[in-house]
């Protein structure tokens, strides 16, 4: 993990509350993630945290509380708003368009940028991140496989050189051994670049494990909170989302 | 020999304007799922337009798709932005009872304006070649070059443009698009400008070829739809294929079962497009699958 985590807030949620039709999915909700940290959403289905990034992202409106970015009052900011301040996402479903090639699904992670020339030293970038898409480049994504799909949405949230992360269930529906290589993606990303991430896994032991910070979130808000290492030697915990069993650190 | 030679040319000419006619129908279903039951009056308010510029300015039709063209885009786009854009969320059926009342209203619009009877445009260019004892008008040949022309420089736009890349995004995956700083709504709008101003076009060419009167919409939007259906959604080589195949039966249809005209010709395009919907649901050659959410 980054050695220079903590300290200067990046992402605040203060009594964040919003959902769907008549029903409040969100509920108060307080977060915090700081510079240059990697901070892991956990919960059990129906707690709403793929609803909290909905939130964030613009894409359903907040009923009340705020949002700040860096300090910046950012409720009810749009995705394009959002992209221009340095905020990307890696959505749980999938994001990619399936009828393009690799390099156009990254070259679109910088739509808003005009300068060619530094899409071009982007994308070389990324590449160079993941190398194994570099052999790719041409081929459409609709046909590579669930983990190749999941580096490309990556890469392409990383072309805008983002400040902040956001990434839903970044190892959903992949196979295990293939879900640790995205987390562990996820951990070098943060070590290289100094990325703030915030990031919900379903996945709870292995998201804690690469987590400066860990929020559990139950029925719409945050029940407990504290050091990835903390929730994962915490009994209560444990018993709840871990499956009580021993762990490693 | 001679009437296989002249159907066969009759069957490309007749492809050329069809693939024309059925790109904006295409194109609009395809980026924004919105199956667009007025595109056949559409055409037939690109052809009044033509052959307003034709009777009362003096233009040639051809001439007028300086005008035409640009009109119908500004009409596309405010049809989108101030009725479309309502609907483009709800049930495929809420644009399907929209846009037929929209037919409605541009088709009986037209008829007051201009009244029921068949308007001709003229042109200076009505003479014809002859190869081989074949007849190819000069009219039609310049109709099938304009349709093709237009249709390379729609592919060019989607391939190569950044409008045209966000397009196709938006039609692959619209969250998506906006997750990457796409505006939807005025990609959207865009398109539907697109879509309308080379309907429009088809019209202009429509108006060369046939009498123009405010209800001949309803079976170009029935073509419109067997084309699409076969060629897959948004598909512009697919358009064109399956634009010629549509008029090779229609035309060949119509040369060699003596005594039915072409309405056969339309019911045998039916006829294939109901075992085309059964054996491949996707279409002939895929193209863009329908937009989400």
């Amino acid at each position: 993990m980054g050695d220079n985590a903590g300290g200067t807030p990046v992402l605040e949620l203060e009594g964040l509350y919003a959902g769907y039709d008549d029903a409040d999915v969100v509920k108060g909700l307080d977060l915090r993630v700081d510079e240059h940290e990697v901070a892991c959403v956990i919960g059990p289905n129906g707690a709403g945290k793929s609803t909290v990034f909905n939130v964030i992202y613009g894409f359903i409106p907040v009923r009340a509380g705020r949002i700040r970015f860096r300090g910046e009052d950012i409720t009810a900011s749009s995705p394009r708003e959002m992209l221009n301040r340095g905020i990307t996402i890696v959505p749980q479903q999938r994001s990619l368009f399936p009828q393009m090639t690799v390099v156009e699904n990254l070259e679109m992670g910088m739509y808003l940028e005009r300068d060619r020339q530094l899409v071009r030293q982007r994308i070389d970038y990324v590449l160079e991140l993941f190398p194994d898409l570099a052999g790719r480049v041409k081929q459409e994504v609709g046909t590579m496989s669930g983990g190749e799909q999941r580096m490309i949405e990556i890469g392409r949230a990383l072309m805008w050189a983002p400040r902040l992360l956001l990434m839903d269930e970044p190892s959903a529906g992949l196979a295990p051994k293939i879900s640790a290589t995205v987390l562990d993606t996820v951990q070098r990303l943060n070590k290289q670049l100094g990325l703030a991430v915030l990031l919900i896994e379903q996945n709870a032991r292995q998201g804690l494990r690469i987590s400066h910070r860990g929020f559990v979130m139950e029925l719409g808000t945050v029940s407990h909170t504290g050091t990835g290492a903390e929730l994962l030697a915490d009994p209560e915990i444990r018993l709840a989302f871990l499956g009580g069993s021993r762990l490693r650190s | 020999m001679t009437e296989f030679g002249q159907a066969l040319v009759n069957a490309i000419m007749l492809g050329g304007f069809y693939a024309l006619m059925v790109i904006g129908f295409s194109l609009i279903w395809g980026v924004m799922g919105v199956i667009n039951l007025a595109h056949g009056e559409f055409v037939v308010v690109g052809a009044y337009l033509t052959w307003f510029m034709n009777r009362h300015v003096g233009w040639e039709p051809f001439v007028a798709l300086v005008v035409v063209i640009p009109v119908m885009f500004a009409l596309g786009y405010l049809v989108q932005r101030v009725l479309i854009n309502r609907i483009i969320d709800r049930p495929p059926l809420v644009s399907l009872l929209v846009t037929y009342g929209l037919a409605i209203l541009i088709a009986n619009s037209l008829k007051l304006a201009f009244t029921g009877t068949p308007r001709s445009v003229t042109t200076a260019l009505s003479g014809f070649w002859r190869v081989a004892d074949v007849t190819i008008p000069v009219v039609k040949t310049i109709d099938l070059m304009l349709a093709l022309a237009m249709m390379a420089a729609l592919s060019l736009l989607l391939t190569r443009s950044r409008l045209g890349k966000a397009i196709r995004a938006a039609a692959q995956n619209r969250r998506a698009a906006r997750m990457v700083g796409i505006e939807i709504g005025s990609v959207f709008a865009v398109t539907f400008g697109i879509g309308i101003a080379l309907t429009g076009a088809a019209g202009t060419l429509f108006s060369l070829t046939q009498p123009i009167a405010p209800f001949v919409g309803l079976p170009l939007t029935l073509r419109a739809f067997a084309i699409t259906t076969m060629s897959g959604l948004g598909n512009i080589s697919g358009a064109l294929f399956g634009s010629m195949a549509l008029a090779a039966v229609e035309v060949f249809v119509g040369t060699y079962v003596p005594g039915v005209g072409t309405n056969l010709g339309l019911v045998a395009t039916f006829v294939v497009l109901v075992v085309i919907l059964i054996t491949r649901p996707q279409g002939l050659f895929g193209g863009l699958p329908p937009a989400e959410e």
